[in-house]
Formats: C-alpha cells, sequence, structure tokens
C-alpha cells in the first residue's frame, strides 16, 4: 500500500495549512504545533512520527477540534471535504465527530469509561448519528465486536472494560471508532500502552479494517518501525514543526533530515530488549516555550553548524514529494563535510554516534544501546 | 477478596457498636442527680426505707459493671427496658415515634439529591461562569445557616407572612393523607435539608470537575455524543457513586439531627421524645433512644460503605 498515483491537491479528504496551536501557560507561550501543512487523500495512510512532547497529539486533536479550555490559540486552516473545520459552529462538529472523522486514543484504560458496559459504549453514538433502535444497536454492538475479533462478542457488550485485556479494551475503542464509518481515522499511539505482542495484532486489525472501508488514517506514534510498511506518507515532527516529510519506503531509503535519521537509529532491534530504545537520541527536545533562533534541533545534531544555530531551515522540497527542513541534509557532501568539521571538533553528540553509543544524562542502558 | 472486605467491616461494625453503647451507657451514668429522686415526688423523698427499696427493685444498687451488661445483654434482645416514670417500655417509645423522625431524614435526603444533583453537575459542566459563582455564594451562605434557623425563617415566612402552611403538629399519612402529612413534613424536612443539599452540590460539583478532565469525557465527545448526554450518561454515573455514598452517609446524621428540628416544629419524634426524657430525667429513655440513635448512624454508615462496594462495577465483579 505504499506506492500510489497522487491525485490532484483538489480531490484531497483532509487539508491541513499552516496549523498552529500555542497554549498560554504561566511561562509564556507554549508552541505545540507550529506552521504544519499536509494534505491526505481518501483511502491513504499518512504516519505522524516524533519523541514525546513534539507536538502529535496537539495537532491530532487540533485537526479535530478537540483541544478544550480557554487557554489555546489555534491559527491556521483544516479543511475535511468541503468543510473548513475550524469555522464550523462547535454544534456542527458534533455531527462530524465519530461519524465522519474519529479517533483511537493511546490508553484502552483510560479513554473507555470504566462504569458503562461495554455494549453501550460501542453503540451508543451510532444510535445518535444513525438513528436506529435499542435492540439493532444491541446487533450491532455485537457485530462491531466480531469484526474486530473479539471473542464471544455477545457476551463480551455486558461486560466493563476493566474485564477485559488491555489489547481487547484497544480492539473496542477500535470498534468504537469504525462504528459510523468515519472517513478518516486518527490513531493516536493506538499500541504504545499495550504488550509488544499485542502491539501488531492492533496495527495489523486497524491496516485491515482501513483497507476494508478505504478509510484515510492518520496513525501517530513515536517509534518509526510502527509505521514502516503501514502508511503511503510519513511526517516527521519535531518541537511542534514538520522536519521532513515524504513517502514512506523514501523515507526509509533516503532519509535526509538528521533527526529522521537519529530516530531510524533508535528502532529496537528484534535482539536488542526494547527500553534500549528510549536512549537513542542525546539529549532532550526543547521545552517549546522559549523560542531559541536557529534550528531547533540543533543542540542535539550531530552535524550542528554555525549556521544551524543562528537561521532556521525552512522545509523545502528537495525531491519531488520529498520535504525536509535542514541545512545540512543527510546523504549530502555538506553533511559529510559537517561530520568531519564536528568530529574534528569533539562534538559531543557527534561522538557519541561516532563511537556507538549514546551520551545521555539518563541512563537507560547506555551500554547496551551500541552492541 | 470481596468476601475478607465485607467480613472485616462487619467486625469493625459491631466493634464500633459496643463503644457506642459503652460510651451511651457511662455518659448517661455521669448525668447529675439520683435517678430514684426524678421518679418519686417531692414528699416521699423523706422516707429513706421506700427510697432503698426502689433502688433495689429497680436493680439500681448493682454495680455499674453488672448494670452495663445486663443493659446490654437485654438490648440485644430488643429489649431496652421501661422508662422509670412512666413505665412506657423503650422500645414502644421509639416504634411509636420513630415514623416522624424516619421520614423527615427522608424527606431531606431526597429534597437535598433533588437540587443537588443538578446544581453540582451544571456548576461543573460550567465551571468558573458567573452561574458558578453565585451558587458557590449561595451554597457557602446555606452551609453556614444552622437547621433551627432555617427552621424559624421558614416559619415566620410560610406561616406568620404568608400562612401557607403549618407551623408545628403532624399529620399522620393514616390518619389524614398524604397531602395533609407533607403539608406539616415540608418546613421541617427543607430545614434539615439545607446543610446537606449545599454540601453535596459542592461535592458533586468538584466530583464532576474531576470526573470531566477524564479522557474517556474526551472520547465519548469525539464520538459525537451531545454535552448533555455525555454529563448525564458517562460524566455523572462516576461521581453519582460518591454521591450516593453520602447521601447514605448524611442519612444517618439526620436521624439524629432531627432533634432540634422536632424540637423547634413540635413534632412527635424520637428527638422530642428525648428531650422530654432528658428534662424527666428519664434514664432509661435517654439511654435507650441515645443508642438507638447511634446505633442506626453507625449501621447506616456502614451500609454507605457497602452500597459503593455494590455500585462500582470495579470493585463489584472482582
Ligand atoms: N492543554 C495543554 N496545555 C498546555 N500545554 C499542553 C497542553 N496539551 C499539550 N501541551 C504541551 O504541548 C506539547 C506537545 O504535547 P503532545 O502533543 O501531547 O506531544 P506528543 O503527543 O507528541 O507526545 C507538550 O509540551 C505538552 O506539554
Ligand atoms: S544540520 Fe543543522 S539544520 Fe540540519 S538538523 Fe542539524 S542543526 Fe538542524
Ligand atoms: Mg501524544
Amino acid at each position: 500500500m505504499t506506492e500510489s498515483a497522487t491525485p490532484s491537491r483538489s480531490e484531497a479528504l483532509l487539508e491541513v495549512e499552516d496549523l498552529s496551536t500555542h497554549f498560554s501557560i504561566g511561562a509564556g507561550r507554549l508552541r505545540a504545533v507550529d506552521g504544519v501543512s499536509f494534505s491526505l487523500q481518501p483511502g491513504q495512510t499518512m504516519g505522524i512520527v516524533g519523541e514525546s512532547g513534539s507536538g502529535k497529539t496537539v495537532l491530532s486533536r487540533t485537526i479535530m477540534r478537540l483541544n478544550l479550555g480557554n487557554n489555546v490559540h489555534t491559527s491556521g486552516r483544516v479543511r475535511f471535504l468541503d468543510k473548513d473545520l475550524l469555522e464550523l459552529p462547535m454544534k456542527a462538529m458534533t455531527d462530524i465527530w465519530g461519524q465522519e472523522i474519529a479517533m483511537v486514543f493511546q490508553d484502552p484504560m483510560t479513554s473507555l469509561n470504566p462504569v458503562v458496559k461495554v455494549g453501550r459504549q460501542v453503540s451508543e453514538h451510532v444510535r445518535k448519528h444513525l438513528g436506529v433502535s435499542k435492540t439493532e444497536a444491541k446487533k450491532l454492538a455485537v457485530e462491531l465486536l466480531r469484526s474486530v475479533r473479539i471473542p464471544e462478542a455477545e457476551t463480551a457488550i455486558d461486560r466493563y472494560p476493566h474485564e477485559l485485556s488491555g489489547g481487547m479494551r484497544q480492539r473496542v475503542s477500535i470498534a468504537i471508532a469504525l462504528a459510523c464509518s468515519p472517513k478518516l481515522l486518527f490513531a493516536d499511539e493506538p499500541t504504545t500502552a499495550l504488550d509488544v505482542t499485542v502491539q501488531h495484532q492492533i496495527l495489523n486489525l486497524l491496516g485491515m479494517q482501513q483497507q476494508e472501508r478505504s478509510m484515510a488514517m492518520v496513525l501517530v506514534t513515536h517509534d518509526l518501525g510502527v509505521v514502516a510498511g503501514r502508511t503511503d506518507e510519513i511526517l516527521v515532527m519535531y518541537a511542534g514543526k514538520i522536519v521532513e516529510k515524504a513517502k514512506t519506503a523514501e523515507i526509509f531509503q533516503t532519509t535526509e533530515h538528521p533527526y529522521t535519521e537519529a530516530l531510524l537509529r533508535s528502532i529496537p532491534k528484534t535482539d536488542q530488549p526494547s527500553h534500549t530504545r528510549l536512549a537513542a537520541i542525546a539529549g532532550r527536545p526543547p521545552t517549546l516555550i522559549e523560542i531559541s533562533k536557529g534550528c531547533s534541533f540543533s543542540p542535539r545534531c550531530p552535524y550542528a553548524q554555525e549556521r544551524c544555530f543562528e537561521e532556521e531551515p525552512v522545509l523545502e522540497e528537495t525531491t519531488p514529494g520529498h520535504y525536509t527542513a535542514c541545512w545540512y541534509r543527510v546523504g549530502t557532501p555538506e553533511n559529510q563535510e559537517a561530520w568531519d568539521k564536528n568530529l574534528a571538533a569533539g562534538r559531543l553528540s557527534t561522538l557519541a554516534i561516532d563511537q556507538g553509543h549514546i551520551v545521555d544524562e539518563v541512563p537507560v542502558n547506555v551500554g547496551s544501546g551500541g552492541n | 477478596m470481596l468476601g475478607k472486605v465485607i467480613a472485616l467491616r462487619m467486625v469493625r461494625l459491631i466493634a464500633t457498636l459496643f463503644a457506642v453503647s459503652l460510651i451511651t451507657f457511662l455518659m448517661v451514668e455521669q448525668l447529675p442527680g439520683d435517678p430514684i429522686l426524678a421518679i418519686l415526688p417531692p414528699e416521699a423523698l423523706d422516707d429513706l426505707e421506700n427510697i432503698e427499696r426502689i433502688r433495689k427493685e429497680l436493680r439500681l444498687d448493682d454495680s455499674v459493671v453488672t448494670r452495663y451488661f445486663r443493659w446490654v445483654g437485654d438490648a440485644l434482645q430488643g429489649d431496652l427496658g421501661k422508662s422509670y416514670i412512666t413505665d412506657q417500655p423503650v422500645s414502644d417509645a421509639i416504634k411509636d415515634r420513630i415514623p416522624v423522625t424516619l421520614e423527615l431524614a427522608f424527606l431531606a435526603t431526597f429534597l437535598a439529591a433533588l437540587l443537588a444533583v443538578p446544581i453540582g453537575a451544571f456548576c461543573a459542566y460550567r465551571e468558573g461562569s458567573r452561574v458558578d459563582r453565585i451558587m458557590s455564594g449561595i451554597t457557602t451562605t446555606a452551609l453556614s445557616i444552622p437547621g433551627f434557623v432555617a427552621g424559624i425563617f421558614f416559619i415566620w415566612l410560610f406561616t406568620l407572612k404568608f400562612n401557607w402552611l403549618p407551623s408545628t403538629g403532624w399529620n399522620r399519612i393514616s390518619d389524614k393523607g398524604l397531602i395533609a402529612n407533607l403539608k406539616t413534613a415540608i418546613l421541617p424536612a427543607a430545614s434539615l435539608a439545607l446543610a446537606p443539599l449545599a454540601i453535596n452540590a459542592r461535592l458533586i460539583r468538584a466530583d464532576m470537575i474531576g470526573t470531566l478532565k477524564e479522557d474517556y469525557v474526551l472520547s465519548a465527545r469525539a464520538k459525537g455524543l451531545r454535552d448533555r448526554y455525555i454529563l448525564m450518561r458517562h460524566a455523572l454515573r462516576p461521581s453519582s457513586l460518591t454521591a450516593v455514598t453520602v447521601f447514605a452517609l448524611q442519612f444517618g446524621g439526620l436521624i439524629g439531627g432531627t432533634v432540634v428540628i422536632e424540637t423547634i416544629f413540635a413534632l412527635p419524634g424520637l428527638g422530642t421524645r428525648l428531650i422530654s426524657g432528658i428534662y424527666q430525667r428519664d434514664v432509661m429513655m435517654i439511654q435507650g433512644i441515645t443508642l438507638f440513635i447511634a446505633s442506626v448512624y453507625v449501621i447506616v454508615n456502614a451500609a454507605a460503605d457497602f452500597l459503593y462496594l455494590a455500585l462500582d462495577p470495579r470493585i463489584r465483579r472482582r
């Protein structure tokens, strides 16, 4: 499902333009999402990848207009079909939520109501949106649970969420999201809270359902390994901005942004314990509150040069369909030069990679990372 | 697991009841004055032999310990003794008076719940709005008004000013029907309801504000459910677990709390009987009614605990 002809822009299901979401907080303005643009065609899958805190959840929720609170400042445009979502009255959004756009949340333990039976949670919005009767809704709930491979669906509808395993609960969340056959599904780290063995089952289930229903999907994750082979396009986010965007295969084969490269390096190898992945990128993401000039990745980048600390790189189309925001893109001679220079100068983040281990204040299995 | 929890609580309940009985007994024992003096007319007080005879007859000459265990032993069999003054068995007095007190407590709880739930839910939903702030002021005020002051105010307003309702007395349902009964019950019940209403409205508000921040409320929104539906079906349910428990707890308190209100409205309830017992130094009556009220309180509290266990599916099915 990686290669398909890109239809013209006007056919896009979702078009996001220069979208920003800032929060006013005590210390100032937190730029959680800053000038993000992308578009998604019907039936396609977009992966949004970035470390925790890079703004993926806020971006998804901004598009769906689920950011609550009076400290939220959103600007930009979100076109969904012929609608300008950010301009719609809230009441109109309730007809889009669940019916046109749905979301699967990260943690099925907290996103399901603990005191409402599973069957009701799966079908209550179907009753509202499609106006079906109570008995029909019950039948539908059973069907939906079956379609997400929940065994003994007839009895499962009368259970409470805590009586199901984590994987089963996430299947319930997926059933809820699919119930009204939405055109677009946001899956925000749908497997992060689950066991590794269950993760693949859930991702496969999502992929299958998506194809069956020819639904578009935005798959949000901090793990590039999750999106590999499951998405058409990938959008890499860092500090609220897109730093690289390309077809999935392209991103893996011709990685251009140093941050993407670092994320790739951090995909856990199967022979390593999974907890080594967190140590893979030295340093921490910026706090998003102070706006430093220059590239936001520069403090951690092994290729960073003078220019990186002064001037912010813009997202540029480097080859058709491949966008990157970096002065010294991976794979260019300039990049090699920058690397050699930093190595000679003994820059810490450069040395770390050169010597095959990770320098980090947080000692998360530093040693085993380089085996 | 759940069985063990229940067993443990039962043990605790029984221990508490014993403690309650002991404290009640000792407190009444400490009341000044010899109970005999309250029984006999003043002119009989010179006849010391007679006094001793009566003391023996009532077995008041036994030691404190003996009398305590006799009293508790009888109480366990449903016998709270007899009034030394009127000869009426204490349990009869309770049976006679409890319907009024119970009705008041039920009615007050019902009124408080009826208003507190929607008020609390709405204020949580509109947290920080003007309505929320006004309600917060009202509940603060309501909390600082003692029940008897509210009672007196209600009498002034509804009886003296508008003459809508009687200020005192009680119509039994069996005698005069429900409407006439409610006419005499509503003002005292409202005075009693004021404090629990204010407390619960705040409690439900605070609880709901927490609930509304839960992920599952957001996911309910993302399903396209309407706010009111989410409020009633998703947010109120978990909060109501707390609310129901608190209402049950307050119900126990109301049984004892009616004493003052019954007196103001001159109602034939348990409270007025207790007060008259105190005036008459009717030791057995005071002891018996106090033990009864305290036990009801303790038992209702325990029941509220169990209720919580029964209502929360996370605990129930474990
Ligand atoms: N309601 C909010 N108020 C203030 N800051 C927020 C709020 N929601 C998220 N943030 C901040 O926005 C940034 C991005 O968060 P998030 O989108 O959750 O990251 P990700 O999903 O990529 O892990 C974080 O720094 C987070 O603390
Ligand atoms: S090379 Fe420079 S511009 Fe590119 S990511 Fe590194 S710091 Fe940023
Ligand atoms: Mg997130």
